[in-house]
């Protein structure tokens, strides 16, 4: 590792870039969102957007000086811990804030609100990964200093967090100290309350906030969760002067934590580089986190800081090879998509089969880390196509919660296995029983019990997942296991009646706005589709691994009358379905339901049921997501496209759009479907959920299921990707906007590059890795594909038709 | 202390170092006479000196004066009364510049003027063009003492009308009051930094703690209201002036603090026209600047 230190003249606007540890953020636009000036309003959604994560912890785009709004916060996956305080039992953990350090000048501290701000910017450098901020300032007292911030959160070694600062005294020689409070961080929101109370001191029940000296100038913070996980934070710093590299630093213990200061002076025009680095073990994966973390520390100050950073910056070079997506002709479309596609890269740990992602990735406090069916529905193909194994890791977390899965249906008095509709560590149930709503009153919260639709969406997931990777392995291991538990369970909870029907009454589906419904057409017919894997699970596992079999089935006690039940509550399941207007009836009786019209509305920003009132909500067909164009969108190959379009035609008017998941998945069918300029719109309104500015809907964090929405919408809508046994079909359908699009996925471990063109209709296929594979356009000419190869096809406007180019 | 135009301007309570005054128009009415008791409050709670002004051409006594204003010596002592003449509304918006008003606290309309939708057009005038704050008192108030225990703040969620809860904070701060914020989810406010009702609520449980937490956590950021003032928010939908209407009765709250860009600008005046024609309690109105 190489120590330098530059001098630069006076009046110099920008650090001495050459001690940088990266060159500098990407300049192409498309792959940055820039955040000029300072919005204090608007401190809470930027600090979620400009997240960094690696899937094992998320640090939030916080200013490590802070400000009014300030919040700053380093998630770590799947670590929870309860809190006696809060309505909910568990919540992710929030390590202490290692980002903070504020910088004092002649004793005068640097803030961004006082003074005058000559330039600054925050970067999110989504190609590299790296949360860049570029600062010149003049303090009230006239020094001027400019600043450059880098942080990340390593790809390429998921316990490292690292922050760099480049400090140059443009007008200014003389003492500059670094000051670090560590402190237990500040606690999740009190739940439950439209009251501000006295804020008091959190006094965190399980950090240990001793700074421990070692010889090699770490400290290290220990914490340890109710639950007994040990979590350990090594810190280290490096405060790199013309003086020296290894200045030493002055503790003070105070009631919250400990101060650490570093001193020093400062030559005009001199640039000097601080550097912490914060290196976090468990005990989930370390027997002795605090060890392994202080010798992690070692380790990387014997590597040094700029190969640490090249290796960050290699991982996701790597990583975006397989999952990026270009738009020709669309620069926002294509900085949106990739956004999603950056924080989607740093939601998932392929190496964490304990850890799964929550509603809000690892960007922020809302939702407290809670797992939902979004992962599986929206989440999981993006890395069933892109990154396999973090796909299998997502599954496997859904296996180790089999046992708690288990214990909520026998709960309930059912068989098999119901997952949590808010799933922690544990999976365990975690849904409030209630809660207070927006106009005070206290509110009965029913998804916890009502909403088990989850239980198939992540059988769905298992088998999508299988299907795209053939992995038998996983399959083996725990796939089957899950589709035949969650098979059993819907078994049960369906209920054959005198129509000859197999029924499921009082559930809830994604529509929440009508609770306790009966035969809410998405949770039947995924229960039915559950059940029919659950008969073709055993049939497969009988005829093809009859040795697995024997043992799986021994240990579930399955009996020989219960695929037959199966396959008959499948046959009988009540859907619904009216062959004659060939649409699904949302749940039973909804077509009776009062027609409101939504365009009333239209424009407004507001949930509906707020401006309706709950009761003349459920009362009505306004909708808060469409159930059944969310399952037309996961069995959107399998309908005839009469049958789409009916229901997207009919449902969609009625479709309020209350959740952040609904707008991509109607992006992605209004796509499938042809209409381009309503699958734009709807594209666009995914986009803006996080992106627009005067909504604030980020504050909490990222909504990541919708930008698994997104990914969703490019790649199976516009793209109009299909799964087939032997290979991938593919129907293209690009908006007006778009003139390319073109990204790589990888199935049954064959690389695809896909290439289409908008006008003159145009897809290419070339096989990059791997075994032949069949490809193709729907309704058009299909090839088996060498690796090596391409596929051409051309649209003939004329014919209307597909044709394929030789070669 | 009564002075009538033309006296001498050396009343100790206009020197230099007593410039909290609260400005109070009495047109001679008996309705006028409304604002009475919400002036004296409020001077009392912001340590302020009454300033009674009476527009007339024709000289008057001081006995002449006070008989004209309806109120009796022991009413307005402690009080500087003055007679001044010219365009009321002028002279109103002068005379609290001038002194450098907190407030001007005056009825919504006077008896001898035409109203103009529920407003008299002194008031009209005057609240297009007072540089301070304007408390506007119902006629029919009763005489009764005013107590301010609770506050209702009207916020769109954007930056500008957040930064406006610091002075409805600090009356009550001063009073003890509650300060009830009250957002009503209707319009999404254009301003980069808003923060309007969420628009998407995925799991109510979680979102609406979630967003009530950043609203507030916004308004203290950006208002700086004391610490130690208790902040309800208040969510409503519909009709933007008929729920700040009706929320204000509910809670029965005692004073309604409107914080207006652009006052009575054909967006925002049917809403202020609204509150202002059908106020459950005195409804302070304050221009605010910037944002949309």
């Amino acid at each position: 590792m190489e120590f330098h230190t530059k001098t630069k003249g006076a009046g110099s606007s920008s650090p001495d870039l050459s001690m940088a540890l990266l060159p500098g953020p990407t300049l192409d636009p498309t792959w940055r969102l820039v955040e000029e000036g300072f919005t204090l309003s608007r401190e809470h959604e930027i600090e979620s957007i400009f997240t960094v994560s690696n899937g094992y912890a998320g640090v939030r785009g916080s200013l490590p000086e802070g400000s009014a709004l300030s919040a700053p916060a380093t998630f770590l996956a799947g670590v929870f811990d309860a809190n006696p305080e809060s309505g909910f039992p568990h919540e992710l953990v929030i390590l202490p804030d290692w980002t903070m350090g504020r910088l004092l000048i002649d004793s005068v501290p640097l803030m961004l609100q006082e003074g005058r701000v000559l330039e600054h910017r925050r970067i999110l450098d989504l190609k590299q990964g790296v949360f860049w901020r570029e600062w010149r300032h003049r303090d009230p007292a006239g020094h001027t200093f400019s600043y450059r911030l880098l942080r990340f959160a390593s790809l390429a070694d998921r316990h490292l967090l690292l922050q760099s600062i480049l400090l140059t005294t443009e007008n200014y020689t003389g003492r500059v100290c670094l000051e670090s409070h560590i402190k237990a961080p500040a606690p999740y929101p009190r739940d439950s309350t439209l009251e501000v109370v006295a804020p008091a001191v959190w006094i965190g029940p399980y950090w240990t906030l001793q700074a421990l000296p070692d010889q090699n100038k770490q400290r290290l913070v220990r914490g340890i969760t109710s639950q007994g996980t040990t979590i350990a934070v090594a810190l280290a710093h490096e405060v790199i002067t013309r003086a020296g590299t290894h200045l030493e630093s002055e503790l003070e213990p105070v009631a919250d934590g400990f101060i650490e200061r570093w001193r020093w002076e400062q030559g005009l025009g001199e640039t000097v580089r601080l550097t912490r680095v914060a290196v976090v073990c468990t005990s989930r994966e370390a027997k002795n986190p605090e060890k392994a973390a202080m010798q992690h520390v070692e380790h990387i100050f014997r590597e040094g800081f700029t190969r640490m950073a090249d290796a960050h910056v290699e991982a996701w070079r790597d990583r975006w090879e397989t999952a990026d997506i270009t738009v020709a002709g669309d620069e926002q479309a294509q900085r949106t998509l990739r956004f999603a596609i950056y924080h989607l890269v740093g939601a998932g740990n392929p190496n964490d089969e304990r850890a799964s992602i929550g509603a809000r990735g690892l960007t922020g406090k809302a939702y407290r880390g809670h797992v939902f069916w979004d992962t599986e529905i929206y989440l999981l193909p993006f890395y069933a196509f892109t990154h396999p194994p973090t796909a299998r890791a997502l599954l496997m977390y859904r296996y180790h919660t089999l046992p708690a899965a288990a214990k909520k249906a026998r709960g309930l008095n059912y068989d098999g296995a119901l997952y949590a509709w808010e799933s922690t560590d544990t999976g365990e149930e975690t849904t409030p029983l209630s809660a207070l709503g927006p106009t005070g009153q206290m509110t009965n919260i029913l998804t916890g019990v009502q909403e088990h639709h989850i239980s198939a969406d992540i059988a769905y997931a298992v088998w999508q997942y299988w299907r795209i990777t053939d992995d038998d392995e996983f399959f083996l291991r725990a796939g089957a296991e899950i589709v035949l538990r969650t098979a059993r369970f819907w078994a049960s909870r369906s209920k054959l009646e005198a129509d000859g029907r197999y029924h499921i009454r009082g559930i809830i589906g994604p529509d929440e706005y009508h609770e306790t419904v009966d035969d809410n057409a998405y949770t039947n017919v995924m229960a039915q589709w559950n059940l029919q894997r659950g008969v073709e699970t055993i049939d497969l596992l009988r005829t093809r691994w009859p040795e697995p079999w024997r043992s799986l089935s021994e240990r579930l006690e399955l009996t020989e009358e219960e695929p037959d039940h199966w396959r008959r509550a499948a046959e009988k399941m009540a859907i619904g379905f009216d062959p004659r207007t060939r649409l699904f009836e949302q749940f039973a009786g909804y077509f009776d339901l009062a027609e409101i019209d939504l365009s009333q509305y239209a424009g407004g920003t507001i949930p509906i049921d707020l401006a309706l009132g709950r009761e003349r909500t459920q009362a009505s067909k306004v909708l808060k997501q469409a159930d059944v164009v969310a399952f037309c969108v996961l069995f959107r190959d399998q309908f005839p496209r009469d049958i789409l379009e009916a229901n997207f035609r009919y449902y969609e008017p009625r479709t309020a759009h209350g959740s952040s998941l609904s707008p991509a998945f109607h992006a992605l069918m209004a796509a499938r479907l042809g209409d381009l300029p309503l699958a734009e719109q709807y594209f666009r309104q995914a986009a803006d959920i996080d992106l627009s500015n005067t909504m604030g809907n980020a504050a909490g964090g990222v909504h990541i299921a919708a930008l698994g929405g997104l990914w969703q919408a490019a790649v199976f809508g516009f793209a109009g990707l299909q799964i087939r046994e032997d290979g991938l079909l593919f129907e293209p359908n690009l908006p007006r906007s778009w003139s390319a699009l073109s990204f790589t996925v990888q199935w049954r471990s064959r690389t695809l590059a896909v290439m289409i063109n908008r006008d003159p209709r145009r897809i290419q296929l070339t096989h990059c890795a791997g075994d032949r594979l069949t490809v193709g356009v729907v309704n058009g000419p299909t090839r088996v594909l060498q690796q090596g190869l391409k596929y051409i096809a051309e649209w003939e406007r004329h014919a209307e038709r597909w044709s394929v180019s030789p070669g | 202390m009564i002075r009538s135009q033309g006296q001498s301007q050396s009343s100790p309570i206009s020197e230099a170092g007593r410039t909290r005054t609260i400005l109070i128009p009495l047109d001679g009415s008996l309705r006028a006479t409304a604002a009475w008791p919400v002036a004296t409050a409020l001077a009392k709670l912001v340590e302020a000196t009454s300033h009674i002004i009476h527009v007339t051409t024709e000289p008057l006594t001081p006995e002449g004066l006070l008989h004209r204003i309806k109120l009796s010596p022991e009413q307005i002592s402690g009080s500087i009364v003055e007679q001044l003449q010219g365009r009321p509304a002028e002279v109103i918006v002068r005379q609290a510049k001038d002194r450098s008003s907190l407030f001007i606290v005056m009825c919504t309309s006077a008896e001898t003027e035409p109203p103009c939708e529920g407003l008299g057009n002194v008031v009209c005038e005057v609240l297009q063009t007072a540089s301070c704050p304007v408390v506007l008192v119902d006629p029919a108030r009763h005489r009764g003492p005013w107590k301010l225990q609770r506050l209702l703040f009207p916020c769109d969620g954007s930056p500008t009308s957040k930064t406006a809860v610091g002075a409805a904070a600090d009356m009550a701060h001063r009073a003890r009051a509650e300060l009830v914020v009250l957002h009503v989810a209707a319009i999404q406010a254009k301003e980069p930094g808003s923060l309007a009702a969420p628009r998407y609520v995925d799991q109510p449980q979680h979102e609406w703690p979630v967003w009530v937490t950043e609203f507030l956590a916004r308004i203290r950021a950006l208002g700086h209201p004391p610490e130690d003032v208790p902040i309800r928010l208040v969510v409503g939908a519909g009709d933007i002036g008929q729920t700040i209407i009706e929320t204000g009765s509910r809670l029965e709250s005692d004073l309604i603090v409107l914080a207006c860009r652009g006052l009575l600008d054909p967006t925002r005046a049917e809403i202020v026209r609204t509150v202002l024609s059908r106020a459950p309690c005195p409804i302070l109105i304050s221009h605010i600047e910037g944002g949309s």
